[in-house]
């Protein structure tokens, strides 16, 4: 199965929150009609063909589910407001190779991919991408570092700490808590394909949390592998929430938009902390020779605008990229974004230039260190 | 070149392929005990029965891969339905670790490759002559002596060629065991498509996946050489 990225997931979470009652569907479908996303959401879903973006219209790459409604309409129906131009979403899952392969055969149906940050250079430095305009985008609405010559912060997110609060009632888990299987025991879930898995088996190898980039693979592979049986690594964000729903696992290394849908289902039984976590930022890259030329550059700065990243997270529970907007959050949403100051101040950033170089290598040694 | 030094220079690429050599192996070798059992049921019921039991056959086939995984995920985890009956009429004292490790990746890919085999052994068994039986017998040979020394090597070539069939299929397998193998349990395919999709190691992908089709030819040839041609093919129709 190929590996799900956090964007698709957040796609599956809003779908299933819709069906839930929680998504206002009226509003939903109203918005599917005056976008032309509905076509845009049936091509993505029902075949991989990617939708070709027509003269004049921006065609959105992300990973499928609930982001392909959610992107439309936090991000897509707003600027086709200011500018008539349409954006359709497609939710074909635009990883590296995907791109790569577009871009090299001459054949672009997409004018801007959602990707992780460190994939701006990477890619970019392959010459696979198109410069971002600065005198268009503004590099001041995203935090510091986030604004990239190839690519720029869409939203952020965090793999957090979730746990059973009956484990813990008075304060939250560690990291070191978390390979403590005799002290606390049941299973344990991380990431399959080893982002926010390795940060976590550093921390509880005792790294401190400023020193854990360079990072050392095989020591955190080590510490992965003295689990033996009590780790089980989750591949979709879905398998991480319904593992502890069935009481599989008791603590869990996994994003923090499924954790907090774990909070409210389950009355706060299953919790996470913000202590610790990985904070990240996803990114927008526009692939070269893409379709729409030039008008994307307006759409990505439209994207950073505070309430439409607001949007996003009532959305799809991710954070915005741009610090301004999680400063002016009502107080319900404020637990729920990872850049909110209280909650961003007790995290580690991830090292996105560490990821560049070595994400390839180190995600290859992961799996094979993990398995057999 | 260089991929392929590399493919045989890399420790862990080689507890891949081992890894799905193992399990291929060992998952043809209980599909095909598995389907010679069905397939020789099959022969020789009744018609009724026969619809019955072809149905049973059939229906898992028609069901989408993803669906039969995640099916074996809910009734082999930890409360699933297996071990809570288990455990609830004391035969456990604590649940068996089914599902999220290799033999969890086996119950599900023999579960999806009896069908393949049961198909060329049944075809193979009724196309058999049952006047030569009569006669096995008619010469006072006991029915498991008739079963061992003339209808068991009559329907090797068709076993052989199932054995093939569903080893060739199983070198691919890759949802069956990302999702019931729990993280740890990678396939060749499966590393094949991170290689691709994610890394962008193209060369090495490349390499693997060459390697992949260059042991199911020698795997095709070695069979036809021990089965002869003729009859793998009649078996396999």
């Amino acid at each position: 199965m190929p590996r799900q990225t956090f964007g698709q997931d957040l796609l599956e979470l809003a779908a299933q929150e819709m069906v839930a009652g929680r998504l206002n569907r009226r509003d939903f479908l109203s918005l599917l009609g005056a976008t032309g996303a509905a076509a845009a959401f049936a091509a993505g879903t029902l075949s991989s063909t990617p939708v070709m973006a027509r003269a004049k219209e921006i065609v959105i790459a992300n990973h499928g589910g609930d982001a392909v409604t959610g992107m439309a309409e936090a991000w897509g129906a707003p600027f086709t407001a200011d500018t008539g131009i349409p954006v359709r979403v497609d939710g074909a899952g635009p990883l590296a190779g995907k791109i790569t392969a577009m871009v090299e055969s001459g054949a672009v149906a997409w004018d801007v991919c959602d990707a992780d940050g460190f994939l701006c250079g990477q890619l970019g430095k392959k010459g696979l991408l198109e410069d971002v305009d600065y005198s268009v985008v503004d590099k001041s609405m995203v935090r510091a570092g986030w604004a990239w010559p190839q690519g720029i912060a869409n939203y952020a997110y965090s793999f957090v700490l979730a746990y059973r609060k009956d484990m813990f009632p008075d304060a939250p888990p560690t990291y070191a808590d978390f390979f403590d299987t005799k002290k606390y025991p049941g299973k344990r879930t991380m990431w399959k394909y080893q982002m926010g898995a390795m940060e976590a088996c550093l921390l509880g190898d005792g790294v401190p949390k400023d020193q854990l980039y360079p990072a050392d693979v095989d020591r955190a592979i080590a510490k992965a592998r003295s689990l033996g049986d009590d780790i089980i690594y989750w591949e979709s964000g879905a398998a991480s929430q319904q593992m502890f729903l069935d009481g599989e696992v008791v603590m869990g290394n996994i994003w923090n938009t499924r954790a907090s849908v774990l909070d409210r289902d389950t009355n706060g039984d299953v919790t996470w902390t913000w202590n610790d976590g990985l904070y990240q930022p996803s990114a927008f890259i526009i692939p070269r020779g893409n379709p729409a030329g030039v008008e994307v550059q307006r759409f990505l700065a439209s994207v950073l605008e505070p309430k439409r990243q607001i949007r996003l997270l009532e959305l799809l529970g991710n954070g915005p990229s741009n610090p301004a907007a999680s400063a002016m959050l009502p107080p319900e949403l404020q637990r729920l974004d990872p850049g909110f100051e209280p909650n961003f101040a007790v995290q580690v950033l991830r090292d996105e230039d560490w990821y560049e170089q070595h994400y390839d290598a180190a995600v290859e040694r992961w799996i094979d260190g993990i398995s057999g | 070149m260089q991929f392929y030094r590399q493919i045989m220079a890399t420790e862990s690429i080689h507890r891949i392929i081992l890894t799905t050599l193992r399990i291929t192996a060992l998952t043809s070798i209980i599909a095909v005990v598995l389907a010679y059992i069905v397939a020789y049921a099959l022969a020789h019921m009744g018609p009724r029965q026969r619809m019955l039991l072809l149905l049973c056959v059939l229906i898992p086939f028609w069901l989408s891969v993803l669906v039969r995984a995640l099916s074996w995920l809910i009734l082999l985890r930890n409360n699933g339905l297996v071990n809570s009956a288990l455990l609830e009429t004391g035969l456990i004292g604590s649940p068996l670790p089914l599902v999220r490790n290799e033999t969890g990746v086996i119950i599900g890919m023999v579960h999806y490759l009896v069908p393949y085999a049961v198909f060329p052994i049944y075809a193979a068994m009724q196309s058999l002559d049952s006047r030569v039986f009569m006669a096995a017998r008619s010469v006072g040979g006991r029915p498991w002596r008739v079963f061992f020394d003339v209808y068991l090597p009559l329907t090797v070539p068709s076993v052989l060629g199932a054995g093939l069939l569903v080893f060739v299929f199983g070198l691919g397998f890759f949802i069956t065991p990302a999702i019931l193998g729990g993280g740890r349990v990678v396939m060749l395919s499966e590393y094949v498509s991170i290689s691709v999709l994610q890394t962008v190691r193209w060369g090495l992908a490349a390499a693997l996946s060459v390697l992949l089709l260059v042991t199911t030819l020698a795997l095709i040839a070695l069979v036809r050489r021990f089965a002869g041609a003729g009859k793998l093919l009649g078996a396999a129709r």
